[in-house]
């Protein structure tokens, strides 16, 4: 069982994710050349969430 | 998982046997995972053709950018998003009934799917509806092959380790590799910021 204030520690994590999200956006707006890099994150990023869910469903029984 | 598949992880005594055991599980598991994909790819595509028309609406970017962010917060136990799976988890007995190789099968098969064991990470079903809206079978197979690969392979390692180390799969399976809290954090900060990317793409678009 997760405590609160466990569940509560993790928000900083998850607007860090954010953030980090928002920065990306925020590059390839500003740098045009970075928009082959974002492009490729978004296809890549899809694979990267499967192959990192497939590891941690081995924490299942 | 391990700790239900332990007989073909401790196969390692007989090279052989365990070679083909783990082969014949990696293969259903990928098997069932691609399959999985191809027919939430179909699924999407009878979709699109009834409803909609285009590849990926506009409305279908938001639904999966907020789908993230919803089950990333649900993932660490700050919001109750519901999980449906057909099992809660797959029963340790079809090693007795069915034997190595056939067990072998069976376990891949049904692991591969996902929805038999209990799914404590919201991103499976993220994948799922991202599947359905790219609406393409063959995307689809290779998404959920790609979980299917991962979460199969894993048992080469862990194989190796048990029998370097000789330990009982007990010990392995409570090792800080299994850590479920730790691997919640990881996928739930991962399909946060997949799901920030998203939704400023349709944002922004």
């Amino acid at each position: 069982m997760i405590s609160l204030r466990q569940r509560l520690q993790c928000l900083p994590l998850l607007y860090g994710g954010i953030a980090a999200g928002l920065m990306l956006t925020m590059i390839t707006r500003v740098n045009r050349g970075a928009e082959l890099a974002m492009a490729m994150l978004m296809v890549g990023m899809p694979f990267l969430l499967a192959a990192l869910t497939g590891l941690g469903k081995t924490t299942t029984a | 998982m391990i700790g239900t598949i332990g007989s073909l992880v401790q196969e390692t005594s007989n090279r052989w046997r365990w070679l083909l055991s783990a082969s014949l599980y990696t293969l259903a598991c990928f098997g069932s995972a691609s399959l999985l994909g191809t027919m939430l790819g179909v699924l999407g595509q009878v979709i699109r053709g009834l409803v909609h028309g285009t590849a990926f609406p506009h409305a279908g970017a938001w639904l999966i950018g907020l789908l993230a962010v919803a089950y990333a917060a649900s993932d660490v136990g700050l919001l109750w998003l519901p999980r449906p799976i057909l099992r809660h988890a797959v029963p340790i007995t079809w090693w007795r009934w069915w034997g190595p190789y056939r067990a072998a099968l069976a376990y891949g098969a049904a692991l591969g799917l996902g929805v038999m064991t209990r799914i404590p990470f919201g991103a499976f079903y993220v994948l799922c509806a991202w599947c359905v809206l790219k609406g393409d079978p063959g995307y689809g197979a290779l998404l959920m092959g790609t979980y299917g690969a991962v979460r199969a392979l894993v048992i080469f390692p862990a194989s190796w380790g048990l029998y370097c180390h000789r330990t009982a799969v007990t010990t392995w399976f409570s090792s800080p590799l299994f850590n479920l809290w730790r691997a919640q954090r990881v996928l739930a900060v991962t399909l946060i910021l997949f799901g920030t990317l998203v939704l400023a793409s349709a944002v922004l678009s």
